[in-house]
């Protein structure tokens, strides 16, 4: 009796809560009710119409029932609300997506006629839509990849149409990618970062320099006093691209500076000397600093203070660090003052250090005068009590 | 000369009125200054008169002298062990930084630790070498019985010393060893539980930090000083040991010449400890690691006897069993006057003795060298 009650209230509340579309189709109302949208009681109908309390399926599917089938419909119909400043204020969510949606690469191949492209529900998911600050959203920022990969990977949709497309793999294999994905550095770009979120699309030439130099602000500065930032533009050539590989970028190594000379500057030429010889700076300023930082740990063994030699071994390095971005200028004086201030200042730290350690050596040598002086004492005593034994005797 | 040295017999006068100088004096000579025993009744001034005139054999003589060395050594100990308490925190996390401070903040900071290491390990030396000679000599005999237990429990105090105060620097090569073998010595039955409650466990670090830190500046201080008073005490009474060829003749030393000799004893020490300290300073090392053992446990070197005694046995036999062993060993070495009292009564036996004597000399060399190999074999 009373187990049937329980029925029944479960029953009528279910009833009065929720439509009955679940009843035909269970999974889509399980996934659905994962959802930030099931949260916000947005129900079945409120995007696929019809008459929800029905529970046939002829007259469920009735009215203004639509099966949202085609593609082409679905960033309208996201618009719909997302669009609505007024219903989207009370999240704090943009309203601006679909109109960047139909500037992107996506938007307008899909206004052509390819339904292919990437619709809303690609990205966000179809039942099961997540806050993008929900890990398990696709469109968390550490997801992003693996997202865009779908499509702009290898056996991608990208890869069916018959275009290269290897862009997740080149990521994975760049520091970028080693930044996000292996130390959960959130600062480090995925896709979006450059390419634009919901107006996603390939940046052109003369542009890759100011979305590299929105995070890489010093190497931009640097390169645009370069004799390579009008000359690139020209030529046509991708800019930071045209050294640092595209999707597949790397930490700068010095060592490799002449080699990328080389892509587009003849062996023995001018530049590539140029190319060596920061190389040279480099490789002279970073053993200096190597050897300042072997010099400290010998004091440290002793133990000398060294906090102060420390701090300036940092300051050291950050002439160095500073370094980096002057080479984009690719003159040869510019990059000298830097490393010549941090090789410098690492010379002074072992010249100090030094000073000090002698120090230690010159008690061996006044331990010789010690036991000069010791042992004359030593001799005194010993003939006065030579004296106060025959006085005795 | 005679006005300032009459105002100073005035002086000394003034204050004999007050205060037993000769007492005083008295106890100078408990701890090696001055041989015979004194006279406190008399006034000071003829009780040194008569202290000068005295013809008497020294103490500074080899290789009676190794007694007068350790008290030298030891108060070498408490001068530098007072300076850097001055600027020693006993708490872990003070501990290894203050020491820090010493060697390279404060001036000469460094020389007076390196000073107060070798002079402990110095000292340990020469009570062990004091012990060979009264053990090869056969000094442990009627009347000599204590001065041989003395010498015996002055080591083991040093040792304790020496353990404490490595403890003390909060070193990563110092605080594994000291785990070893608090380990060992909680594993004897019965005595290890009292030494449980007094420290108990290395876990509340704090606690023995601060409990070991007692034990090196008060308690074994204060117990090797009440020991060095029963050494010389009881030489005093026995008499002086004899040194083969010595010359006996009275009139051939002097208090005043006793008195240079030790004053040259005292430089050449310091001479020898500085020149150890500048040559061969001991090593600053890592602080105190809680979590990471490392691979290799260096037992100080006194220590590697016993630690090599007790790790020759197989491991299946419990270490209580082993540490029980070795109290038993040392009970036994500690007590020898007794036991070779009950065994020598033929000249037979004595020789049997001796071979003894060798044997376990031997022995001792032998698991110093096999706890050394152990250290080099992990």
């Amino acid at each position: 009796m009373i187990l049937l009650l329980i029925l029944l209230t479960g029953a009528q509340l279910a009833g009065a809560q929720s439509e009955q579309c679940g009843l035909c189709h269970p999974e889509e109302r399980v996934e659905h009710s994962l959802s930030i949208h099931s949260q916000e009681f947005i129900q079945c109908s409120d995007c696929h119409g019809g008459r929800p309390a029905a529970i046939n399926e002829e007259q469920a599917h009735g009215g203004d029932f639509q099966s949202l089938q085609s593609r082409k419909q679905i960033p309208r119909l996201c618009a719909r609300c997302h669009a609505d400043p007024a219903q989207m204020r009370a999240y704090n969510l943009p309203t601006d997506q679909y109109a960047l949606y139909q500037t992107s690469g996506h938007g307008l191949a899909l206004v052509e006629g390819n339904e292919s492209v990437a619709v809303c529900t690609d990205c966000h998911g179809t039942h099961t839509i997540l806050r993008s600050e929900d890990p398990n959203s696709p469109t968390f920022i550490r997801n992003i990849p693996e997202t865009c990969g779908q499509c702009h990977g290898k056996g991608g949709l990208q890869a069916d149409a018959g275009t290269e497309a290897n862009q997740l793999q080149d990521y994975l294999e760049s520091v970028h990618a080693r930044e996000l994905l292996e130390k959960g550095n959130t600062n480090a770009p995925e896709c979006s970062r450059c390419h634009g979120i919901h107006g996603a699309a390939p940046a052109g030439v003369g542009d890759v320099g100011k979305m590299c130099g929105n995070c890489h602000s010093a190497a931009l500065r640097a390169f645009r006093d370069s004799p390579h930032a009008s000359s690139m533009v020209e030529a046509g050539l991708p800019e930071c691209l045209a050294c640092h590989a595209h999707h597949k970028t790397q930490p700068s190594r010095y060592q490799q500076m002449a080699q990328a000379c080389l892509n587009c500057h003849a062996q023995g030429s001018d530049q590539y000397v140029i190319g060596e010889k920061m190389e040279v700076l480099f490789a002279r300023a970073e053993e200096e600093l190597e050897h300042a930082r072997e010099v400290i740990a010998r004091a440290e063994r002793v133990p000398l203070y060294v906090e102060d030699y420390l701090a300036r071994l940092e300051e050291a390095r950050t002439f160095l660090l500073e370094a980096e971005p002057a080479v984009h200028t690719v003159s040869f004086s510019d990059v000298d003052r830097f490393t010549s201030l941090s090789r410098s200042l690492a010379e002074e730290i072992e010249a100090e250090i030094d000073g000090k350690l002698s120090d230690l050596r010159l008690r061996r040598l006044l331990l010789v005068v010690f036991w000069f002086y010791l042992l004359l004492t030593v001799w005194i005593l010993h003939h006065y009590r030579q004296k106060a034994l025959k006085h005795r005797a | 000369m005679s006005i300032s040295s009459s105002r100073f017999l005035r002086v000394i006068d003034w204050i004999e009125r007050r205060v037993n100088l000769t007492e005083l004096f008295s106890m100078l000579t408990m701890f090696g200054l001055f041989y015979t025993e004194v006279d406190t009744s008399k006034p000071i001034a003829e009780a040194l008169r008569e202290a000068f005139r005295k013809p008497m054999p020294s103490y500074s003589r080899w290789p009676r002298v190794l007694g007068l060395l350790a008290l030298i050594l030891f108060l070498f100990e408490v001068v530098t062990g007072v300076l850097l308490a001055f600027y020693y925190r006993p708490t872990p996390d003070e501990a290894y930084e203050s020491v820090l401070i010493i060697v390279r903040d404060v001036d000469f900071g460094w020389f007076v630790r390196q000073i107060h290491i070798w002079g402990a390990q110095l000292l340990i030396v020469i009570l062990i070498a004091r012990l060979l000679r009264f053990f090869f000599r056969g000094m442990y005999r009627p009347p000599r019985e204590l001065i041989w237990v003395v010498a015996a429990l002055l080591l083991i105090t040093a040792t304790h010393l020496d353990f404490t105060g490595r403890f003390l620097a909060w070193n990563n090569d110092f605080y594994w060893p000291s785990l070893r073998a608090m380990e060992l010595l909680f594993s004897i039955p019965l005595i290890g539980s009292i030494f449980e409650f007094f420290i108990p466990g290395l876990e509340g670090h704090s606690y023995v930090l601060s409990r070991f830190y007692f034990l090196h500046v008060v308690l074994l201080p204060f117990m090797f000083w009440l020991l060095l008073y029963a050494n010389f005490s009881g030489i005093r009474r026995v008499g002086l040991s004899e040194i083969r060829g010595e010359d006996t003749t009275p009139g051939k030393h002097t208090f005043v010449a006793h008195l240079y000799t030790l004053l040259i004893l005292v430089i050449v020490i310091f001479g020898i400890l500085v020149t150890l300290s500048v040559l061969a300073p001991v090593p600053f090392g890592e602080p105190v690691n809680l979590f990471e053992t490392p691979s290799d446990i260096r037992m100080p070197w006194y220590l590697l006897a016993p630690y090599g005694f007790v790790e020759f046995f197989p491991t299946w036999l419990p270490l209580s069993l082993r540490s029980s062993l070795l109290v038993i060993l040392l009970a036994i070495f500690i007590f020898l006057p007794e036991i070779d009292r009950r065994a020598v009564k033929t000249h037979a036996r004595r020789t049997l003795v001796l071979g003894v004597n060798i044997f376990l000399f031997l022995l001792w060399i032998f698991f110093t060298i096999y706890g050394r190999v152990l250290d080099i074999g992990e």
